[in-house]
């Protein structure tokens, strides 16, 4: 039953990680870079949720639904104005200029909401408790919540026609423009997916936590760790890296202790990575 | 007024250090190395902890600091390399998080998160009254003599080569792989050194000294200056370090800005800029290699 | 590579030209008067970027309240404020910035271990008096011109009481949750040491770090041990999360925490019920001393919140009091030594009793030359090194409330 719970701790740590390297992971396979700014998306979006519910008087609902328009507008601005001009240059700028729009997000919610702490409000609750197994009701809405928004995604991408054209640049951009397929409207639809992925990311690591200026940031590392070992670009890979990494990196504290379980993911990566340097579900150079 | 310059230009030339080995990885040789922080803090710890308990020389140990640095990038860069270099960049972030948590983890021989203290000065050969600014500065002439002769020999302009075109650089030489593997392990005794002044420095080590911060800092530095020039790491550096502390001096003429605003004015100002070179001007301020 | 939105060389050099220019321009202050020039390199951005505004806003407002009630010992206050980044590099570049440039004779707010002990040695050639809550040993021994005043007890005093707490008690079992600082850990090192000392037997310690999104696996492992008693030694951040992780996991062990981890906004965030009845140490002998009423108006109007939520700003608070009192004491302070000369006449413990400036700038005008200074965040006495002692207060939280319930000295 000690592992049992360790692993539902371990899924739950998954779950936070998977909607940031899913972001990640979308971000690549259309734009093929890595987005430094993804965890300070998540910061926006649950920045937003807290002002809504300062506003309304608390509900959730009308927070999260808010802060999935703010974040997918703000995401959509920064592929306007900053990312659409890095296309041509080298993914390394790209990533240096994600940095750069990372710092940016960040300075702009302090100046406005200071460096202390904020809440998102929500019923606090005891675990239920299974013969020792237990489970924390806001666990199961997290979970919930993660497979409706991985649900989402997927059916956008694999049942409308838009997805499709989404998928086809993602394989081969060459091909996809060959065929008439024009990048625009797809990069519209990645980059609010993208937003859309961001707030209820945000939401659910500011519930688990509390709001502070570097909550996204401080997840991102793990996140990149989860995306390139689903194979970057892969957003399927991505979630089911993302569970995988957070349960065995619970299951291993026994072993490895609390302080060196944030590394866990870091030494996961590497030793993968040597020993299939695509990833776990990436193929060379073809990408979906 | 004197002492804050020359604290300036000390804790400025740590950093230009650190540029300096990021351009020849990054702007002569296009390996993009994103765990600076990692190396420079094993140079800072392996220094600070050989001399911090004993008589061991401080130059002695300042040396195998940056051995070490080498040797631990060698060692990393055997592993990834072959990766590209999305995955490289992430890699080597990872790496310098994992040389962080391990020195917080090891407490037995790092002290872990209550840091080093104690750490010896550096004793300079001719005169003890001399700031350590001078052994800075001229550890920096020595690397930036040192990188302006290698890049004009044979290895130089192999590894531009190879940063240019790999692929055709692969088809008429076999030894891109050696060749990256030096100047990985070549920048990581820079770093590594860079490390042992900054610890010998300060005399007093912590593990949350060596956040990824820092490394974006060096980023920003070498993007901004501009990647493989010698001059772009010195520019960056200055531009960086005036804008850094000369908004310092700006806010005591705009009083109405608090310093709790200011910081925040700060980081979003660099954040700014970095987007802006990034996509309106990647080559930096002095220009790249693309046009020399 | 040239493309349309393509910047010259000449232009961005330019740019940074002018910018260089006007701060170049700015030089330094000049200010009229007999002004007394205050530091606050203060961590607004980085680890400890929750507390420092705080801090900060708490100087300003101060200097700005004395002002307007006529200054101390015909002196006014001017504050140069500065963000520390909690990194040492950028705290002594501030430290040299404030010292060298604005001519400041006192640096306040100073945070963390790392930042103090890069300043130290720059002050004290300086001759200028820090006061700071690093916790390191090294900063008494690097106190070598008796310029520096470390506010934050020892970790062996706080060791010291949290045994006395478990004790009082009576708990068998305690469990501590440790987070990977310096501070957090000396802390529990010291009550491990007490507590064996006393009982023959060594507590389970869960090590956690800063930043995780779940807790769970820690608090499982530290539930495991069945503690009747959780000592949390971290901050407000994390202490959010793992008060709001040990209640979903059905802790019903009681838990202790500093007042700077279980504070008002915890409280506010999660609910009375949450932390009902978690014992909360401070600093200060007496949570209901005239000293920290008046300074929970002082962060009311700085910062629009309770006190309790920062007991850096109290400290803050009382740094600006001392220094008050010391110009109040002797006005014709002109440098460093004789300003922390007198801080430890006006600090105490010996001399008359006074709660605020006010009170001890009359007890001055009646003649009194030794003060007893009691603050908002402790008595504010000072040894030789510059240490202070350990005198703490212990409160319950009762619906939401602090609740006083008694006080520890801390001895030998």
């Amino acid at each position: 039953m000690f592992y049992a719970n360790l692993a539902m701790s371990g899924l739950v740590q998954g779950l936070l990680l998977a909607t940031l390297a899913l972001s990640v992971s979308l971000c690549f396979s259309v734009a093929k870079f890595t987005n430094a700014a993804t965890g300070d998306f998540m910061t926006v979006g649950a920045y937003v949720v807290v002002a809504i519910q300062a506003v309304t008087g608390g509900s959730l609902m009308l927070g999260v639904l808010g802060s999935c328009i703010v974040t997918a507008l703000i995401s959509l601005l920064a592929y306007w104005l900053l990312f659409r001009h890095l296309a041509h240059v080298s993914p390394i700028m790209s990533l240096v200029a994600s940095v750069g729009l990372a710092l940016f997000l960040r300075s702009v919610l302090s100046l406005f909401a200071g460096h202390e702490q904020y809440a998102i409000d929500y019923p606090i609750a005891r675990a239920i408790n299974f013969h020792g197994f237990l489970i924390v009701p806001i666990d199961l809405w997290v979970a919930l919540a993660s497979v409706a928004l991985l649900a989402l995604v997927f059916a956008v991408l694999y049942l409308t026609p838009i997805g499709l054209q989404v998928r086809a640049l993602a394989d081969n951009r060459d091909l996809a423009r060959a065929a008439g397929i024009r990048s625009r409207g797809v990069m519209i639809v990645l980059w609010s997916l993208i937003g859309i992925v961001s707030a209820v990311g945000g939401t659910i690591i500011g519930i688990k936590t509390v709001v502070i200026p570097d909550i996204g940031w401080n997840l991102l590392l793990p996140g990149f760790a989860a995306a390139i070992l689903g194979g970057l670009g892969n957003p399927l890979g991505a979630v089911i890296a993302a569970i995988l990494l957070g349960i065995c990196q619970e299951l291993s504290t026994p072993m490895v202790g609390f302080v060196y379980k944030t590394i866990f993911s870091f030494a996961v990566l590497i030793a993968v990575l040597i020993w299939k340097p695509e990833g776990l579900f990436g193929r060379v150079e073809q990408v979906r | 007024m004197i002492h804050y310059v020359i604290t300036l230009l000390s804790i400025g030339g740590i950093y230009l250090l650190l540029a300096q080995a990021l351009n020849l990885q990054f702007g002569f040789a296009g390996l993009p190395n994103f765990g600076i922080v990692g190396f420079f803090a094993i140079g800072s710890y392996a220094s600070a902890l050989l001399t911090a308990n004993g008589n061991f020389p401080v130059y002695g140990a300042m040396l195998i600091a940056g051995l070490l640095a080498a040797l631990m990038s060698f060692g990393l860069a055997r592993i990834v390399l072959r990766l590209r270099t999305d995955y490289l960049a992430i890699v080597t972030l990872s790496f310098s998080e994992i040389v962080r948590i391990l020195v917080i983890g090891e407490e037995q021989i790092t002290n872990g998160p209550r840091g080093v203290s104690g750490i010896p000065g550096i004793p300079l050969l001719w005169s003890p009254g001399v700031n350590a600014v001078v052994l800075i500065i001229a550890v920096n002439v020595l690397v930036a003599l040192a990188t302006h002769l290698l890049v004009r020999s044979p290895f130089g302009r192999s590894i531009r080569a190879m940063r240019d075109d790999e692929a055709a650089f692969a088809s008429i030489s076999k030894s891109a792989v050696s060749y990256k593997l030096r100047v990985f392990g070549l920048g990581g005794f820079v770093m590594g050194v860079a490390g042992a002044l900054y610890a010998h420095y300060f005399g007093y080590i912590s593990p949350d000294q060596f956040l990824p911060l820092t490394t974006f800092y060096v980023w920003i530095a070498v993007i901004l200056g501009g990647a493989g020039r010698l001059s772009g790491a010195l520019i960056g550096t200055i531009v960086l370090t005036l804008f850094l502390e000369g908004s310092r001096f700006l806010r005591d003429v705009l009083p109405f800005i608090s310093e709790v605003e200011m910081a925040s004015v700060r980081i979003g100002a660099i954040g700014f800029a970095l987007m802006v070179l990034a996509s309106r001007r990647p080559q930096g301020i002095m220009g790249d290699f693309t046009s020399k | 590579m040239k493309n349309q939105g393509d910047v010259s060389r000449r232009a961005v050099l330019a740019g940074i030209g002018s910018t260089a220019l006007l701060t170049g321009l700015s030089g330094r202050a000049q200010a009229a008067g007999n002004v007394f020039r205050i530091g606050a390199p203060n961590t607004i951005t980085g680890a400890a970027g929750v507390f420092g505004t705080g801090v900060q806003n708490t100087i300003i407002e101060m200097a700005k309240r004395l002002n307007a009630a006529g200054g101390a010992g015909g002196h006014t206050f001017e504050v140069f404020a500065e963000d520390t980044q909690t990194l040492p590099e950028p705290a002594l570049l501030a430290a040299r910035k404030l010292i060298e440039v604005n001519e400041v004779k006192a640096l306040l707010g100073v945070y963390s271990s790392p930042e103090a002990l890069a300043i130290i040695p720059a002050s004290n050639a300086a001759d200028v008096v820090l006061m700071h809550t690093g916790a390191a040993p090294k900063l008494a021994a690097d106190n070598t011109e008796g310029l520096g005043f470390q506010f934050y007890p020892s970790s062996q005093s706080i060791g010291f009481v949290l045994n006395q707490i478990v004790t009082k008690e009576g708990y068998e079992r305690p469990v501590t949750l440790t987070l990977t600082n310096d501070a957090s850990i000396g802390n529990s090192t010291s009550f491990h040491k007490y507590w064996a000392e006393q009982t023959g037997s060594e507590p389970e310690d869960i090590r956690y770090q800063p930043n995780q999104p779940n807790y769970r696996s820690e608090l499982q492992q530290a539930l495991l041990a069945n503690p009747d008693v959780i000592i949390l030694n971290g901050y407000e951040p994390d202490a959010t999360i793992i008060m709001k992780q040990l209640y979903e996991l059905g802790n019903t062990a009681r838990v202790i925490a500093p007042e700077f981890a279980v504070t008002t906004r915890l409280i506010e965030a999660l609910g009375p019920e949450l932390v009902e009845d978690t014992i909360v140490y401070r600093f200060v002998p007496n949570s209901d001393s005239a000293a920290y009423t008046l300074f929970d108006e002082v962060y009311q109007a700085a910062m629009d919140a309770p006190g309790s939520a920062n007991t850096y700003a109290a400290i803050a608070y009382d740094e600006m009091n001392l220094v008050a009192l010391a110009l109040e004491l002797d006005p014709a302070i002109s440098t460093g030594a004789e300003l922390a000369d007198a801080i430890h006449k006006v600090c105490g413990p010996d001399g008359e009793p006074c709660n605020s400036f006010a009170e001890g700038k009359e007890l001055i005008a009646g003649g009194a030359t030794v003060l007893n200074y009691l603050g908002a965040s402790g008595p504010c006495d000072f040894d030789d090194q510059g240490r202070t002692p350990g005198n703490f207060g212990v409160s319950e939280v009762k619906s939401g409330e602090y609740v006083f319930a008694y006080g520890i000295v801390f001895e030998d």
